[in-house]
């Protein structure tokens, strides 16, 4: 298995959030290159200067079934020479279709703070075209960019 | 208990230094919910399947023992017949 990292600093425009969810990173399994994956390491975090109002981010993992209006970013490989058949994008414009209860983390941050998450057994999505993960944001107050990074392997 | 990973939630401290969560993390082995995290706190019970004897999430407490991996292939054979049809 070859793992590769994304986060939403790759490519495009970082999005700011609001009090709906923006998605800022989503990882899926391309036509023609099916594959399952699986997110076996992510970290998140605000990524611009904090509110003056103190406040929290909710921070969420979810299934996708479509894949939304977004840059398309190549995922880095950890072993330098690999490529990926997983699909990256990144900075949403139009969010990605969100299967309903399918939340798999989602965790509330004080705007200061960031978590990350290592994982032996990682979140898996199956090998079918434009199904995967979305990792967004919403903020009632904070409305400037988040981090996401996303390492996954195949 | 075998875990599936490791959480550290950091945040800065008002009085200096940082403040750290840090939680032993299991995937939930049913595909009901999908395979969601489960954090392990002190305390609170985590459940496990009647069946499958996995550690499972709330959400698919009661619902059948249904493994991730069985879902999975739920989901690519649902596809690969609507493909097959046309869809």
């Amino acid at each position: 298995m070859i793992r590769y990292s994304a986060n939403n600093r790759l490519a495009g425009t970082q999005q700011n959030i609001g009090t709906a969810y923006k998605t800022a990173l989503t990882l899926f399994a391309t036509t023609g290159n099916l594959c399952r994956g699986e997110l076996v390491d992510y970290a998140f975090g605000a990524d611009g200067a904090p509110n003056a109002t103190d406040c929290q981010i909710v921070y969420d993992i979810s299934r996708i079934t479509a894949v939304g209006t977004a840059t398309a970013a190549t995922p880095i490989p950890l072993d330098g020479v690999s490529t990926a058949a997983t699909s990256c994008n990144v900075n949403h414009t139009a969010e990605p279709t969100v299967t309903a209860a399918s939340s798999l983390d989602t965790v509330a941050l004080n705007q200061r703070a960031s978590l990350r998450v290592f994982l032996d057994v990682g979140l898996r999505w199956p090998a079918t075209a434009n199904a995967g993960l979305c990792m967004r944001a919403l903020s009632p107050t904070y409305a400037t960019a988040v981090l996401f990074r996303a390492i996954f392997q195949e | 208990m075998q875990h599936h990973g490791y959480m550290l939630v950091i945040t800065p401290s008002l009085w200096g230094g940082d403040d750290l969560e840090e939680y032993d993390i299991v995937i939930c082995a049913h595909g009901h919910c999908g395979g969601r995290i489960i954090r392990i706190r002190p305390g609170i019970p985590v459940h496990r399947c009647t069946c499958c004897d996995k550690l499972i999430c709330d959400t698919c407490v009661g619902k059948g023992c249904m493994p991730l991996e069985k879902k999975l292939l739920e989901w690519e054979s649902r596809a690969a017949l609507s493909k097959a049809m046309g869809g």
